[in-house]
């Protein structure tokens, strides 16, 4: 929960992504989906990475798997340091063997992300084989013991189910065990509780949660959840029409955010046990990518803007230690922050 | 069965003896079961599925009620069931005081323009093929067929009244972003003034940005037109903030009802308590009542014994196990089916 703890552990980065650029070659034009991303994330930390559709945020998670859909999507620029590793130079049999047992991804949807004519057992036993961690009746002993670590009751005996069989929430604790399998550095979980109801997703927050502590992983988490991001992240990033507008600890963010966006995002939502009597709005709607402005891509919808926010985009600004806003509102102030 | 004048208390009547008027719609004890056809556990028996058992409540004029609860609790089955898009197996439903059932061919045709619906997916739930002005008018056509002058004009003023330009008329769905195609289906389901709208998780699929808008939106417009609204919903912020009544629905039956207000500050039902506590305070500074519910939500199609939330329950004791809890009313308007309160 707190961010000193994390800041000591920092600075040996288990991610560490400079400047991604991910553009889509479409029929209507380039996309520039990324567009100039950094930010790392350190062994035992969660990274949580918040924004809307459209916002770069799962395109980012992709990057980093180099999953996009082919041949649209293309990595136009950047580094994806893993490790001391540049993963944007590996070739694809070499990206093969990290994904899933150094880096492993959760999707959103837990019924299309496992295959349906295969038991858990054979799923969760599949990461295991394939990068060869156990052999033998070994194979089958370790995905016992996953699912007994993702706490599904029984697990010997789920392990002849298939998955229509199971309840959502335990078919997203079956792909975290698949998951975490084989140890990995990394878990990126893009909108792990979005499909889940409300009681279950406080049961998958606290699994990862434990799960983290247990193993030390880096995590990034992709959400539009602000309650996610308040209950399981360390810091996190705000994205806006492919780049990163702020990023913060996960205090700050809440008590002290700097972007208007931010801001405005955080006033427009309704929060419990405050009277609020009517919910502020941001005007507009989210950009369209095939044609953002120039300069600042929140311009339209800020209150703030000025002629110069049309024309330029804003430097990042250094507010304070571990808080980077890019705002030219912030740029004048920033010395005395 | 409940006596119906306790649960007119519940709903809406500030003060005992205030006269409110007779409610819009009088939900009372309805029942939608299931047969499942040629399952193995054969029919009756088992195989019935009671998707929404024993279920009351009113809605008044210009008020909106809420149900909210996770998938499988029956809150969207009894919205079909106001609409009269499903057809209750038990227990009535009235319609500014007549039964539903006994409506004929032109009381059901009148009751059509008078309740409305704005559904989940604004992507699925307006016809493609279709400009926006069509979609918008579909009702009048449908309903009341105007000239065309007087068919653009209440169109247009149908548009403006959701913040739609003008031009949007002639374009198709495809051209808009989410939030801008869910303002022409409220603006459809107003098309006829109806006295009540069915809104099924209207924000969720929206983006975060453009949520408060649309949510905005809809309470501007009850506050012009008087309209009440039946609100589906599972972020419990949300509802708070939009509903005058709250229904809290598990397998099936309702755990408790109360204002808006009195539930979010004395939530009773453990079920409550723990969904409150799953809709997190955004300041992550604020301790977090760190109530995780273990367990599943339980099949409808074998529900547990006796209150179905025990299995569940951190205080259930051996009488929950069972005896079914019948919903009471513990404070004026706050009714509560949980065996720690009360002693019937």
């Amino acid at each position: 929960m707190t961010s000193d703890s994390h800041n000591s552990l920092h600075r040996t980065p288990v991610l560490d992504v400079q400047d991604l650029r991910t553009y889509f070659h479409t029929r209507s034009g380039l996309v520039k989906a990324v567009d100039g991303v950094s930010f790392s994330v350190a062994r035992g930390e969660t990274l949580g990475i918040v924004g809307e559709s459209g916002s770069g945020k799962s395109i980012t998670a992709l990057s980093i798997m180099r999953l996009l859909p082919q041949p649209a999507g293309r990595i136009a620029g950047g580094r994806v340091i893993l490790a001391g590793e540049d993963l944007l130079t590996k070739s694809e049999a070499e990206m093969r063997s990290i994904r899933g047992s150094r880096v492993s991804m959760i999707l959103q949807d837990p019924m299309t992300s496992l295959d349906p004519l295969f038991t858990i057992g054979d799923q969760v036993a599949e990461p295991i084989r394939a990068h060869g961690r156990a052999s033998g009746k070994g194979i089958l002993d370790r995905a016992i013991e996953m699912l007994r670590l993702v706490k599904i009751p029984s697990p010997e005996a789920r392990m002849n189910s298939y998955p229509h069989e199971i309840s959502g929430g335990m078919r997203q604790r079956i792909v975290s065990a698949m998951a975490i399998a084989c140890e990995p550095q990394l878990l990126i979980a893009d909108e792990p509780t979005t499909s889940l109801d409300v009681t279950i997703q406080a049961q998958l927050i606290s699994l990862l949660k434990e799960l983290q502590e247990r193993l030390g992983l880096a995590m990034i988490i992709i959400t539009h959840d602000f309650s996610v991001v308040s209950r399981i992240c360390h810091r996190v990033a705000v994205m806006y029409a492919g780049r990163i507008v702020e990023s913060t600890d996960v205090q700050t963010l809440f008590r002290n955010p700097q972007h208007p966006y931010t801001v405005a995002l955080l006033k427009s939502l309704p929060q419990l046990g405050a009277d609020i009597q009517r919910l502020q709005t941001i005007g507009g709607q989210p950009p369209d990518l095939r044609n953002l402005p120039n300069g600042c891509s929140f311009a339209p919808r800020c209150t703030h803007a000025t002629e110069r926010c049309h024309q330029q985009y804003p430097a990042e600004v250094m507010v304070a230690e571990g808080h980077v806003v890019s705002c030219h509102m912030l740029e004048t102030s920033s010395a005395i922050k | 069965m409940m006596a119906s004048n306790t649960l007119d208390s519940a709903i809406g009547m500030r003060s005992p003896d205030e006269l409110a008027p007779a409610p819009l719609i009088r939900v009372l004890n309805l029942q939608k079961h299931y047969h499942l056809a040629d399952g193995v556990l054969g029919a009756g028996g088992k195989g019935l599925v009671k998707a929404v058992d024993g279920v009351s409540f009113n809605i008044r004029k210009g008020q909106t009620v809420s149900l909210v609860g996770e998938s499988g609790c029956g809150k969207t089955t009894t919205a079909k069931n106001v609409l009269l898009v499903e057809r209750a197996t038990g227990g009535t439903i009235t319609f500014a005081g007549q039964d539903v059932s006994t409506f004929d061919r032109l009381e059901l045709r009148r009751f059509r323009r008078s309740v409305q619906a704005v559904f989940q997916d604004p992507f699925s739930s307006l016809n493609p093929r279709m400009k926006v002005l069509d979609i918008i008018a579909e009702p009048i056509d449908v309903h009341q067929p105007l000239s065309s002058m007087e068919r653009k004009s209440r169109v247009a003023e149908l548009m403006a009244k959701v913040g739609l330009g003008l031009a949007a008329g002639d374009s198709y769905p495809h051209e808009f972003s989410g939030g801008q195609r869910q303002r022409i289906a409220i603006a459809r389901a107003m098309a006829l003034q109806p006295e009540l709208i069915v809104l099924d998780e209207p924000v969720s699929s929206l983006d975060v940005s453009v949520r408060a808008q649309v949510t905005n939106l809809l309470r501007d417009l009850q506050e012009e037109t008087g309209q009440s609204y039946l609100l589906i919903a599972h972020d419990l912020a949300m509802v708070h903030y939009m509903s005058d009544i709250i229904c809290v629905m598990y397998l099936g039956k309702i755990v408790e009802m109360a204002s808006s207000q009195e539930l979010y500050l004395r939530p009773q039902h453990p079920y409550t308590q723990a969904l409150f506590a799953a809709a997190l305070p955004y300041d992550p500074s604020q301790p977090i009542d760190n109530i995780v519910l273990g367990g599943e939500i339980p099949s409808p199609l074998n529900p547990p014994s006796g209150c179905h939330f025990h299995p569940r329950c951190p205080h259930a004791m051996p009488r929950c196990k069972e005896d079914p809890p019948q919903l009471q009313e513990l404070a004026s308007g706050h009714h509560v089916a949980c065996h720690l309160h009360g002693n019937l």
